[in-house]
C-alpha cells in the first residue's frame, strides 16, 4: 500500500512537472487541415510549429482523429479550424483534449471562417431530406485562393493579439504572402479567363468556391444530394444532361469512389480529373500555391481537351 | 483785440494737432508701415513654411494612400460588406435563446432476427425496436459539459426506458486531469465503450455480453483521464474509475462496495495511413453476497478482471479503410465453495459444493474492410468460457448455481453493411455459434440504423 501510494505521489509529481520542463519557446498550432497548416506557417514562419488533425486525401467531415493529434492539441497554444459545421468530429475532439481555452469561444481557438463570404446558405427550414446539408452554408470556403487573403490576415490578427511582441514579424510574412498570392491569383485568372463560362459535373458539392473564382459553371453533382451516393435515375439523368449540354470535365476527389464517375466518363465521353482539396492530396499539392497551380492547370487543360468553353 | 488774441489762440489750438500730425504723419505710418510690412513677409515665410509642410504632408499622404489601396486591393476588397457581416454565422451559435438549447438527437435501432435458438419459449425470431436513444449534450460552463443518453426499448417481454448514460465531464483539473461524474460506460477495453449502434456488428462480442451484460456495461461512478507526458510525445492515456460495483454480471448484484477500473492506452502513428493502438485493462470488483456467505471467507474484492485491446487501422489512397480489432480477457475470481444455497426455498440453507470455475476467459478478433462511403463487411470471431454463477430469487436469496463454465463457445460472425448515407445504415449478419456440447445455433440478423438531430461522432 505505502509502495502504491509513492507510485501515485511520483505519477503526479511527473504530470506537474514534466511538461514545464520541456516547454519550447515556438508558438504551437494545431489546425484541422494541412491547408489551414500551411497557410499559419506562411504567417507564423519560423514562429510557429503547426500540425494538422485531418490526413490530406481523406474526408474532412467524418475523419477519426488519431490520439497522437490529441496528444499534440494539449500541448497547443492555438488551436485553428474551418468553423461551421465542416469538422462534424472538432467537438468530441476538442473535449478529448480537455482544454477550456479550446473549447468554442476559447481564448486559443479560431474560426477561420470569420470574415468570409460564404456561398449556398440554406433558407428556410433545413432537413436532412436534402442530405447531409450544411446549416451555415458550404463549407468548402479555402478552395477559393482569394479567400486564403482573408484567412490569413485572420491567422495574423490572432497570433499578433495573442503574441504582441512578434507582430511586425507577422505583418511582414503576411505581407509578402499576400503579394506573392495576389500575383498568383493574376496569374491562375489569366489562365482561367479563356475557359470562363465552362460547365463542369463534380461528385460532392465541395467546389462551388473555386468554381466561383474560375469563372465554370457547376452543371450538376454526381451525389443525388450532398452525401447522399447516386442512384440509377440520378446517373441516366445526368449522363442526358451531359450529353445535351456537352459538359466534358468530372470533378472527383481522391477519397470518394471512382466506378461512377469512370462509367459516367465512359457514357459521355468526358474526362475524369482529381482535383487536390488540401494541400497534400497529392504529390503535386505540396503547399498552399502548388495546390492551386495544380487545380488551376488540371481544370484547364481538362476544359481546353474537352473544349468546353 | 482780445477776441482777436481768443480767435488767434483757438485757431493755432485747432492747427496744432494737424500740423503735429503733420509733422509726425510720414514717420509714424512709415514705422507701421514697415511694421505691416515685417509682419506681412513674417506671415509670408510662415505661410511659405506651412504649405512646404502641407506639401510634404501632401506626398507623404498621397504615399500612405497608395499604400492603403494597395493593401486594400490585397486584402479590404475580399471582405464582405456590413451587411453580409451582419448575415455571417458565428461558428456553430444561432442566434437568440437558441444558444442555450442542449444538443439534442436521436438513435434508432430496429434489428430483426431469425434464430434456431429455442431456449427462449416465445422464440427468438422476432422484430424490435432494439433502441431509442435520445442523446443530449450542452456546455455547462466554460469548464464543465453534460451530456446523458436516455433509452427506450422494445423487447419481448417488456418495453422499458432507462437512463443508459448521464454524466458531467469537468475539462483542466490540476495536472490536466479530466473528471467525469455520473453513469457512464466504463473504459473497459474498447466495445464497452461504444454504444450499441456504433458497433460494427449487430451483436455484442460474447466476451463482453457474458462479462459485462448483454448490452455492455453502464454504472455510475467517477472517471479521472489523463495523457502521461513522455520524451517521445507518444499518446499514453491513463483513465482510472471508481464504479457502481454491479448490474454486471461479473460482479454481485448488490454489491457494497465498489469497483476499481485503471485503464492504460498507448497509441502509434505507424505511418501516415497506418494506426496501432494498444490497451490494458485491469478491473477489481466484488461478488461476494451478504449473509452467510461473508463470512465464509470470499475476499472483499474477490473479482479480478485483467483485459488486453488492440486496433491496427489501415486507411488507403482510394478512401477505403481496413481495421482489425480484438479484445481479451481473462478473470480471476476468488470463489471459495461451500456455497449456502437454499434451493427449496424453505429459509434453511444448504452447504453445496458448486465446483465454479474461478478462471474464466474469452476473446473476439474482429476484422473490417470499409470498401468505400457506402459499402463495408468483416468477420467476428468469438471464443468464451462463460461465467458459471449463482440463481437468486427476488430476495436476492441463492436458490441454485449453473456450471456455464464447461460450455466452452465459440461463434463466427460475417456481416456486410450498407451505409445508405452517414445517418441511415442497413446490415446483415449471419452468427454461426457452437458450444462444448456440441450445441450449435445459426442466426441471421437485420439491423437498420438511423440517426436524426445533431451529429456528435464520438472519439473511439
Amino acid at each position: 500500500m505505502l509502495l502504491l501510494k509513492k507510485l501515485i505521489f511520483a505519477l503526479f509529481l511527473f504530470l506537474a512537472v514534466y511538461p514545464r520542463a520541456f516547454a519550447a519557446d515556438e508558438i504551437r498550432v494545431v489546425t484541422t487541415t494541412k491547408t489551414f497548416a500551411d497557410i499559419v506557417k506562411q504567417v507564423g514562419s519560423e514562429r510557429v510549429k503547426v500540425d494538422y488533425v485531418a490526413p490530406p486525401g481523406q474526408n474532412i467531415h467524418f475523419i477519426q482523429p488519431r490520439p497522437s493529434t490529441i496528444v499534440k492539441l494539449i500541448k497547443a497554444d492555438l488551436f485553428i479550424h474551418a468553423g461551421l459545421d465542416l469538422e462534424a468530429w472538432r467537438g468530441p475532439f476538442v473535449e478529448a483534449a480537455g482544454k477550456s481555452k479550446f473549447l468554442p469561444g476559447g481564448d486559443a481557438e479560431l474560426d477561420l471562417s470569420n470574415g468570409i463570404r460564404l456561398l449556398e446558405i440554406p433558407q428556410g427550414q433545413v432537413t436532412r431530406a436534402e442530405g447531409d446539408m450544411h446549416l451555415f452554408g458550404n463549407p468548402h470556403y479555402w478552395t477559393d485562393p482569394r479567400n486564403g487573403k482573408i484567412m490569413a490576415r485572420t491567422v495574423y490578427q490572432k497570433l499578433s493579439e495573442m503574441y504582441p511582441e512578434y507582430e511586425n514579424e507577422f505583418r511582414k510574412n503576411l505581407e509578402q504572402f499576400l503579394s506573392k498570392l495576389d500575383k498568383k491569383i493574376i496569374e491562375w485568372q489569366n489562365c482561367l479567363k479563356p475557359l470562363h463560362g465552362g460547365r463542369i459535373v463534380t461528385y460532392h458539392n465541395s467546389w462551388p468556391y473555386f468554381a466561383d473564382f474560375a469563372g465554370v459553371e457547376i452543371a450538376d453533382h454526381i451525389e443525388t444530394r450532398p452525401g447522399i451516393p447516386p442512384t440509377i435515375r440520378h446517373i441516366a439523368k445526368l449522363i442526358k444532361l451531359m450529353r445535351d449540354e456537352k459538359v466534358k470535365v468530372i470533378v472527383h476527389e481522391s477519397y470518394f469512389e471512382k466506378t461512377t464517375p469512370k462509367k459516367l466518363a465512359k457514357q459521355t465521353g468526358a474526362r475524369v480529373i482529381e482535383l487536390a482539396s488540401s494541400v497534400g492530396e497529392n504529390k503535386d499539392a505540396k503547399d498552399y500555391f502548388a495546390m492551386f497551380n495544380y487545380n488551376v492547370n488540371t481544370l484547364s487543360e481538362a476544359l481546353k481537351a474537352g473544349n468546353n468553353v | 483785440m482780445r477776441t482777436m488774441s481768443l480767435l488767434f489762440c483757438a485757431l493755432m489750438l485747432c492747427q496744432i494737432p494737424s500740423a503735429w500730425a503733420q509733422e509726425m504723419a510720414p514717420k509714424s505710418f512709415q514705422d507701421q508701415l514697415s511694421r505691416m510690412e515685417a509682419a506681412i513677409s513674417k506671415l509670408q515665410s510662415t505661410v511659405n513654411n506651412q504649405n512646404e509642410v502641407i506639401q510634404s504632408q501632401q506626398i507623404e499622404i498621397k504615399d500612405l494612400s497608395r499604400k492603403l489601396l494597395k493593401q486594400s486591393a490585397e486584402i479590404k476588397t475580399d471582405l464582405p460588406n456590413v451587411s453580409d457581416l451582419a448575415k455571417e454565422p458565428e461558428g456553430l451559435r444561432l442566434p437568440g435563446t437558441a444558444n442555450w438549447n442542449p444538443e439534442v438527437g436521436v438513435v434508432g435501432d430496429i434489428v430483426a432476427q431469425l434464430t434456431e435458438d429455442h431456449a427462449d419459449e416465445e422464440g427468438k425470431d422476432s422484430i424490435v425496436v432494439r433502441e431509442l436513444e435520445l442523446v443530449y449534450g450542452q456546455y455547462v460552463d466554460p469548464y464543465s459539459r453534460f451530456d446523458a443518453a436516455i433509452v427506450f426499448n422494445d423487447g419481448i417481454e417488456e418495453q422499458n426506458a432507462f437512463i443508459e448514460q448521464a454524466y458531467l465531464t469537468r475539462y483542466e483539473l490540476p495536472f490536466n486531469f479530466k473528471a467525469q461524474i455520473g453513469k457512464f460506460r466504463p473504459k473497459i477495453g474498447i466495445v464497452n465503450l461504444l454504444d450499441r449502434h456504433a458497433l460494427e456488428t449487430v451483436t455484442e462480442p460474447l466476451v463482453i455480453s457474458n462479462f459485462f451484460g448483454e448490452e455492455g456495461w453502464s454504472t455510475s461512478g467517477v472517471r479521472l483521464q489523463n495523457y502521461i507526458p513522455n520524451p517521445w510525445d507518444l499518446p499514453l492515456e491513463i483513465t482510472g474509475e471508481v464504479l457502481n460495483g454491479r448490474e454486471a454480471p461479473s460482479f454481485a448484484d448488490r454489491a457494497r462496495r465498489p469497483a476499481f477500473n485503471v485503464h492504460l492506452k498507448a497509441s502509434f502513428d505507424l505511418s501516415e495511413s497506418d494506426t496501432l493502438d494498444i490497451g490494458g485493462t485491469t478491473l477489481f470488483g466484488t461478488d461476494n453476497l451478504d449473509g452467510p456467505l461473508r463470512d465464509k471467507g470470499n475476499d472483499r474484492y474477490s473479482v479480478h478482471v485483467f483485459g488486453m485491446d488492440g486496433v491496427y487501422m489501415h486507411h488507403f489512397q482510394d478512401g477505403s479503410r481496413f481495421k482489425l480489432q480484438s479484445e481479451a480477457y481473462i478473470q480471476d475470481r476468488n470463489f471459495r465453495t461451500p456455497f449456502f444455497i437454499d434451493s427449496d426455498a424453505d429459509g434453511l440453507f444448504e452447504v453445496v459444493e458448486t465446483g465454479f470455475d474461478n478462471n474464466p476467459y474469452g476473446f473476439y478478433t474482429l476484422v473490417d474492410y470499409k470498401m468505400n462511403k457506402n459499402w463495408s463487411f468483416g468477420l467476428r470471431f468469438d471464443w468464451l468460457k462463460p461465467l458459471d454463477s449463482l440463481e437468486f430469487d427476488e430476495s436476492g436469496v441463492a436458490t441454485g448455481f449453473t456450471r456455464f463454465g464447461t460450455d466452452k463457445t465459440w461463434e463466427i460472425s460475417p456481416y456486410i453493411t450498407l451505409h445508405q448515407s452517414e445517418f441511415c445504415l442497413f446490415r446483415i449478419q449471419y452468427s454461426h455459434t457452437e458450444n462444448a456440447q456440441g450445441i450449435t445455433d445459426d442466426a441471421v440478423f437485420f439491423q437498420a440504423r438511423f440517426q436524426i438531430g445533431v451529429d456528435r461522432h464520438g472519439l473511439q
